[in-house]
């Protein structure tokens, strides 16, 4: 990654970065073709070098040609004509020109490489090559490298006009893709300013075409709908203690206002202080019970998660139970214990399933025989509790299946009243679902898990 | 046993002050975490009450720089389980929310004060007339074995950990269901009545104790 101060602090800038580095890649590009093309077109006159050196210095009945030879040879193909655009010099050893007009200079660097120029002309680039012969001459040949040079002009302006349009389209390019992001980042702009001016209902707008963009946007809106949910559950848990503590404290209070009285005796003082004493625990317990589920609601139990096994655990609780329905006159029975796992919260499933046989404790009346299963139903584990007294009317099931999403609660029951609360709670910590059914006579509640495979250890 | 309470809350250090001097515990107190790494440092302590809310240096840190090992019970408002695990990572030996009554604070320091001495490390305990064996399940009165079902087994050894000293309802949850919520309906008592049938089945006195509402003591000397 690129240090801090170097990284594009804009749209602009990372629009301009990419223009700037499409521009460059151009021009390596063009150096690279010119490179590789002067390579090619070297190996080509080098060639033609090496074919005129074949033919000039061909081996005559045997021998070496002498200088005299070749002078010959090179009259015959100029008068030929047989020889464009590549020149002689042949020199005796002692320096006299036999053959040849073409004027050397000094290479200017590169092998092979000179200048040179016929009488009257300029002088332009070419390829040489020197030879010895055998009697002591020199022969240079010098092949011109005009084609090349001509392809360098055409080619030259025709890159440097690519070059112009691509820094021009690449620039217009760039500006757009700047415009369309910085347009992508506005909306989801707009959206988290409309949500820390109060609107919580706002979302990012989602192409319907689907995409990067389009999946970002959901990604951004289920973080914003996750951010709406504990807010929401914030606010609920708020008014919850509000309203449900109202009540009792009002209790409480008048419970020791009157205790406060003057000419009590003593035994009702004590009988009132005890009363405010108990009233206190129902206060704390309703506390725990608020929070408990304010807990479990926002996702703070993720980390106990892992893969449990339910029967033990209903093994458990309703061994650890079953005493005390018979101590209240009534019976608790495992009826169905089958092997299930799931991926869950060992401690809140123990919760939930207390809470239930508590509940078919509680409203149920003396005699009755509450029964538990564990079932496993194809992908799912179903945990049922299931009793014989009077049930809920069908009318009011999905009312008070209602009341456990909106964690409203009946006032006549014993107790907090939040307990099925909690167990809808914990099933949707779990994504289970809670289901209520006639068990005629008797209340059927149905919690269905998704089960997790034996074998998976996490 | 020598407690020191770490309460930056000066009502409630003088209430859990009064409340342990009148069951026989000595104590002092530091109203700061600061305080109380004094202190710890010029005395020796049996154990430790550590508020965990306090400001500047709170109970995380003072269990964090403590010297030596004091058992810490570590004392809090914050009650979901995660602040639970956290107080105990971090090396409180108990961990109690707020509000909380004395004699449960004064069951579990002795319970931590015991634990810290590790004289019941063995696999086998011994309580007056009582036996019985942790990994086997095994239970014998008077040497006449006990048919005990998980629970009341969990129920007796616990008992039998703390014997002569008051284990409460909530430390009784704790360590033979596990639950970190307190179940409404009365399974310890259900299960505790079994527990006594079984144990009086040979005509033997009750070993075990009721507090009413609070919790049960198994008395070990008078059997033995």
């Amino acid at each position: 990654m690129l240090p801090d101060r170097l990284r594009p602090r804009s749209v602009t800038g990372l629009a301009g970065l990419f223009g700037l580095v499409c521009a460059l890649a151009s021009v390596a590009i063009g150096m690279a073709l010119y490179v590789l093309a002067d390579l090619s077109f070297n190996r080509v006159q080098d060639a033609r070098l090496a074919r005129e050196k074949a033919r000039l210095l061909a081996p005559i009945d045997g021998r070496a040609p002498g200088a005299g030879d070749v002078a010959a040879r090179i009259a015959e193909r100029v008068r030929r004509r047989e020889i464009s655009s590549i020149g002689h010099r042949l020199t005796d050893t002692r320096g006299t020109l036999l053959a040849g007009t073409a004027e050397l200079r000094a290479p200017p660097g590169r092998d092979g490489a000179v200048l040179f120029r016929q009488p009257g002309e300029a002088w332009e680039a070419a390829r040489a090559a020197q030879f010895a012969l055998a009697d002591g001459g020199r022969l240079t040949i010098v092949a011109e490298s005009e084609s090349i040079e001509d392809l360098g002009k055409s080619v030259w302006p025709l890159f440097g006009t690519a070059l112009a349009l691509s820094a021009i389209f690449g620039a217009l390019a760039s500006l757009l893709l700047g415009r369309l992001i910085s347009a992508r980042l506005a909306a989801i702009g707009t959206t988290a300013n409309a949500i820390i001016a109060g609107d919580y209902s706002r979302r990012v707008p989602v192409d319907s075409l689907g995409g990067t963009f389009a999946e970002q946007a959901r990604t951004f809106n289920r973080m914003l709908d996750r951010i709406e949910a504990l807010m929401d559950n914030l606010r609920q848990v708020s008014s919850d203690i509000a309203h449900d503590l109202r009540t009792p404290l009002t209790r409480l209070q008048a419970t020791l206002r009157e205790a406060a009285e003057a000419g009590l005796a003593e035994e009702e003082r004590t009988a009132l202080i005890t009363a405010a004493d108990r009233e206190c625990d129902g206060i704390l317990s309703l506390f725990a019970a608020l929070l408990r589920i304010g807990e479990v609601q926002a996702g703070r139990r993720r980390a106990q998660v892992a893969t449990i096994r339910l029967a033990p655990l209903v093994e458990d609780v309703v061994e650890s139970y079953a005493p005390a329905f018979v101590d209240s006159a009534r019976t608790l029975r495992l009826e169905a214990c089958e092997p299930c796992f799931i991926r869950g919260d060992a401690d809140l499933f123990n919760q939930l399933l207390v809470n239930l046989i508590e509940n078919a404790q509680l409203h149920t009346p003396e005699g009755s025989a509450t029964q538990v299963s564990l079932r496993r139903d194809g992908a799912s584990a179903v945990l049922m509790v299931r009793d014989d007294g009077n049930g809920i009317p069908a009318s009011e099931r999905q009312e008070v299946l209602g009341r456990f999403v909106r964690l409203e609660r009946s006032r006549s029951t014993p107790g907090h009243g939040l307990g099925l609360a909690l167990v809808a709670a914990i099933a949707g910590f779990h994504e289970a679902t809670v289901e209520l059914d006639d068990a005629g006579p008797g209340l059927i509640v149905r919690v269905r898990f998704p089960a997790s495979e034996q074998g998976a250890t996490f | 046993m020598n407690i020191l309470i770490v309460e930056d809350d000066a009502g409630i250090a003088h209430f859990l002050q009064r409340g342990l001097r009148h069951h026989g515990l000595e104590c002092d107190i530091a109203l700061s975490g600061r305080a109380a790494l004094t202190l710890l440092t010029s005395r020796n302590y049996d154990a430790m009450v550590l508020d965990r809310m306090m400001p500047v240096v709170d109970g995380m840190e003072v269990l964090r720089r403590k010297p030596g090992h004091v058992p810490v019970l570590m004392l809090s408002a914050l009650g979901t389980l995660e602040d639970r695990i956290e107080g105990l990572d971090a090396g409180a030996d108990d961990y109690l929310v707020k509000p909380f009554d004395i004699g449960e604070v004064i069951a579990r320091l002795n319970a931590i004060g015991r634990r810290a001495k590790g004289t019941d490390r063995s696999d086998m305990l011994r309580a007056g007339d009582l036996e019985i064996v942790l990994t086997t399940f095994r239970a014998w009165r008077r040497g006449k074995p006990l048919h005990l079902n998980k629970k009341e087994f969990a129920l007796l050894a616990e008992l039998m950990r703390n014997a002569g000293r008051p284990v409460t309802r909530m430390m009784l949850i704790e360590a033979v269901w596990g639950y970190s919520f307190e179940p409404s309906t009365n399974i310890i008592e259900s299960n505790m009545s079994r527990l006594r049938a079984k144990l009086t089945i040979h005509g033997d006195p009750d070993p075990i104790e009721t507090a009413r509402g609070f919790g049960y003591t198994l008395h070990a000397d008078d059997a033995a």
